[in-house]
């Protein structure tokens, strides 16, 4: 009896050892990372994995769990990767971890670009307008104040010349400070106004304390200005930015042989509140 | 026999020569007549002879006129070159010359009608009164000015005076005693009193007393003295004949000096009420009575009248060289309310040009359908003058004989527009009308237009534009403002019913320059645009 149980336990090991041996060869997967890089081969604010193989694909990122490979992985976040891949056949076999290590480095954007982007991006804010004539005897200060909100804006001159300008969905209500009461009254819009956005950042020159638009690039922010005033020209077109918006933007109107010097203060981001005018 | 008949011939002869000439009458009017309208003003150019009792001389004359009667808004108005007495402006010291009567030409008197009445266009005008050429430049005769005696004249010459009504008359103005009127700041008649006596201190506690700056001694004690700031004030060298206008200062008991260009009350209790407070302004004067009470305006005329009853007046034999040929100047009045003016021109025969005497000028009258004329002032200040307004300017019609124009004292003027009011005196005094309430919600639109909210019982609305007051019936008014800062306020004119209504609080209206203007439409068409960023 002890003879028959020896043999059976050897032919149990035979066994196993015989289907150990007979595994089928599995390959590895092949990757490529694709991306801007810098000089150090480092990526510049995102990278793209992407990994070909026979079989089904696995990766694993920085020891996560094992994904199943379906298209190609975007990183935009920055920071040190370390990407494991592996085939796995039908019967989950698996062949050999290919490890793929890369960096990625934030985009380091120009401080007037993040600027331009973020102030033009602003639905809640006030803009304070001056112009400043300076005549041959005296300086005259004409003072104006824009509002914005999501749908409401505000024009304020003096007390007496207050419009506010509601948009709906399908109008636009203006509503005219006349005495103690408003007029209300629907307007047409007028769309032909250049958003900051479409400024380049490059046509500038960083000037330490401001930034001076170069004068071959005037013609390209000023078409809507000399809408309004046809033989007058613009020189001294400045921004300055303070906590990545644009805190003031000035320039100089020559109408006439006269320097007007107009300025375009932002404030109050996000803290206008307007409530329109009872009629 | 012979001798005596010498004697007689020469005797009828010397008749002839050196007595009046008789009035026989005979005239012809031989001229060619040039007629055209302008403002509605018929001008006639005639040019030829005229034929007066067989004696013909060669003439250009001009004829302008219109019926004030029919047409409301014509006026007849009095221009001058009299400055008030005092400007009471920092820094304008009196200078020994204004305050006093000036020359000057037509044209100058005609600006100066325009600076005293905004609503009134001079459409055409002529020459005045005779006047002292010598140097204080004073007009002979009386010269009143939108109803205030301003000069009195020599009382031996006749005088046209103009009322509201478009009827003209004519006569030796008469005059009642001093009156003292006290108006409130709209020219309302508050009251009015007697003044009693001139820089003499009152005799009992009824009399009123008025002192003026050159009194030399004491003002009286134990008496109210209501001290008023000049306007205007004028009196004669003889010390008789006073004009005083002069706003409320202060009222005092104390005895005090006089200011330069002051002028005192003086009484017992004649203002215990405060007939005369702030905002009030007094005029004193002597009262017109009889044929010029109610007359506007007024101006002096020559010795005799040239036409009465149509008729020329052909004894007519006194007044300016009347029995020689010169430039002459006269107004004539039709039955109908036409009023005309002629000049002839004079002193130039090469060009024709003889001139009239008064005789001649009545027949001239007289032809052109006068009931009623008068001379004027002629020679070298005869001047008539038409608007042209494709030059913006006035013609000189006439050709002066000085060969330029001569400088006046005064002037007639024909005019469009509307007089000045003359607002309802208040019923009583102490005023017990109800007040009305304060005009609400000003605003000027974009077309410049000043609204505001209307109130129930006003007559009219006082709208104050930097300081200018401006009297309007409705609740709207077209603001014709420069670039600047301007304060604008109103008040509702309650009339004799109802007390008016304090003025508002000034709102600040400001126009701005074109360019400026410009950029708001931009900024508003900006937000518009619904910008974001």
């Amino acid at each position: 009896m002890k003879i028959v149980k020896s043999v059976i336990f050897v032919v149990l090991v035979l066994l196993l050892a015989s289907c150990g041996k007979e595994s089928p060869e599995i390959d590895k997967p092949e990757y490529a990372i694709t991306g801007e890089q810098n000089d150090d081969g480092e990526y510049i604010g995102s990278a793209t994995l992407t990994i070909t193989g026979n079989l089904a694909i696995y990766y694993q990122i920085d020891n996560g769990e094992w994904q199943l490979y379906e298209t190609a992985v975007t990183f935009d976040e920055a920071g040190q990767y370390v990407v494991k891949m592996k085939l796995r056949d039908e019967d989950a076999n698996e062949g050999e971890v290919v490890n793929a290590e890369f960096t990625i480095v934030a985009i380091i954007k120009d401080p007037l670009e993040l600027a331009l982007e973020n102030t033009s991006a602003l639905t809640n804010y006030q803009l304070l307008i001056k112009v400043t004539h300076r005549a041959r005897f005296e300086t005259l200060v004409y003072e104006m104040t824009l509002s914005f909100t999501e749908n409401v804006t505000l024009f304020e001159m003096d007390e007496q010349d207050i419009v506010y300008y509601e948009f709906t969905d399908t109008v636009i209500n203006q509503y005219t400070k006349t005495g103690n009461t408003y007029l209300k009254e629907v307007v047409d819009e007028i769309d032909d106004f250049q958003s900051l956005n479409t400024y380049d950042f490059t046509w500038f020159t960083d000037m330490d304390d401001y930034y001076l638009l170069g004068s071959q690039h005037v013609s390209k922010v000023s078409n809507d200005i000399l809408t309004y005033f046809p033989e007058g020209t613009i020189s001294n077109f400045t921004i300055q930015i303070e906590d990545e918006l644009i805190r003031l933007l000035s320039f100089d109107l020559i109408v006439d042989e006269e320097t007007y010097q107009i300025e375009f203060t932002y404030d109050l981001i996000g803290q206008v509140s307007l409530e329109l005018p009872t009629v | 026999m012979k001798k005596i008949l010498i004697f007689v011939f020469l005797t009828v002869l010397s008749f002839g020569i050196f007595q009046t000439p008789n009035a026989y009458g005979y005239f012809r009017f031989n001229m060619e007549r040039e007629t055209r309208f302008v403002e509605g003003i018929r001008h006639i150019e005639a040019v030829g002879q005229i034929d007066y009792d067989g004696v013909v001389s060669s003439q250009v004359l001009n004829y302008i006129g219109i019926n004030v009667k029919d047409n409301e808004d014509i006026h007849l108005v009095v221009g001058d070159n009299y400055y008030d007495h005092q400007f009471y402006e920092p820094g304008i010291p009196f200078d020994g010359t204004n305050g006093r009567w000036r020359m000057s030409s037509l044209p100058l008197i005609i600006d100066n009608i325009h600076n005293r009445y905004d609503s009134l266009e001079v459409l055409a005008a002529v020459n005045g009164d005779f006047y002292d050429s010598n140097n204080t430049g004073r007009p002979t005769s009386i010269h009143i000015r939108n109803f205030e005696v301003i000069h009195r004249g020599s009382t031996s010459r006749a005088a046209v005076g103009f009322k509201d009504d478009g009827e003209v008359v004519y006569g030796y103005p008469q005059y009642g005693d001093y009156e003292l009127m006290v108006f409130n700041d709209e020219g309302q008649l508050k009251g009015k009193m007697k003044v009693n006596r001139f820089n003499d201190h009152p005799r009992n506690s009824n009399e009123i007393s008025v002192y003026f700056d050159y009194y030399q001694n004491t003002l009286p004690e134990d008496y109210t003295k209501v001290f008023l700031k000049g306007i205007d004030t004028k009196y004669t060298n003889s010390g008789k004949h006073f004009f005083a206008k002069g706003s409320f200062l202060k009222q005092t008991q104390a005895v005090e000096e006089i200011g330069q260009n002051e002028i005192v009350i003086v009484g017992e209790n004649f203002n215990n009420d405060q007939l005369i407070g702030p905002n009030d302004y007094v005029v004193i004067q002597q009262s017109l009575v009889g044929t010029f009470e109610g007359v506007r305006f007024a101006i002096g005329t020559d010795l005799q009248p040239l036409v009465e009853n149509g008729k020329a007046n052909l004894t007519l034999d006194a007044g300016a060289a009347w029995n020689f040929r010169a430039p002459r100047t006269a107004i004539g009045i039709m039955k109908d309310g036409t009023v005309f003016f002629v000049v002839v021109d004079g002193r130039m025969l090469l060009q024709l040009r003889d001139g009239v005497t008064l005789r001649e000028l009545a027949q001239i009258m007289e032809y052109f359908g006068a009931e009623r004329a008068y001379n004027l002032d002629g020679g070298g200040s005869s001047t008539m003058m038409l608007m042209d307004r494709d030059a913006d300017d006035y013609e000189v019609l006439n050709t002066p004989s000085d060969g330029r124009l001569r400088s006046l004292s005064n002037g007639i003027a024909i005019t469009r527009g509307s007089l000045p009011q003359v607002p309802d005196p208040i019923p009583a005094w102490p005023d017990t009308r109800t007040k009305l309430a304060e005009v609400s919600n000003l605003y000027v639109d974009q077309n410049q237009v000043l609204h505001f909210q209307g109130i129930s019982g006003a007559i009219g609305y006082d709208i104050n534009v930097n300081g200018k007051i401006i009297t309007v019936t409705d609740n709207t008014y077209q603001l014709t403002l420069g670039v600047g800062v301007h304060e604008v306020s109103v008040r509702a004119k309650g009339g004799a019913e109802y007390q008016s209504s304090e003025f508002t609080t000034p709102m600040l209206h400001q126009i701005y320059p074109h360019t400026i203007n410009l950029f708001v439409d931009m900024i508003k068409e900006y937000a518009r645009s619904y910008p974001q960023g």
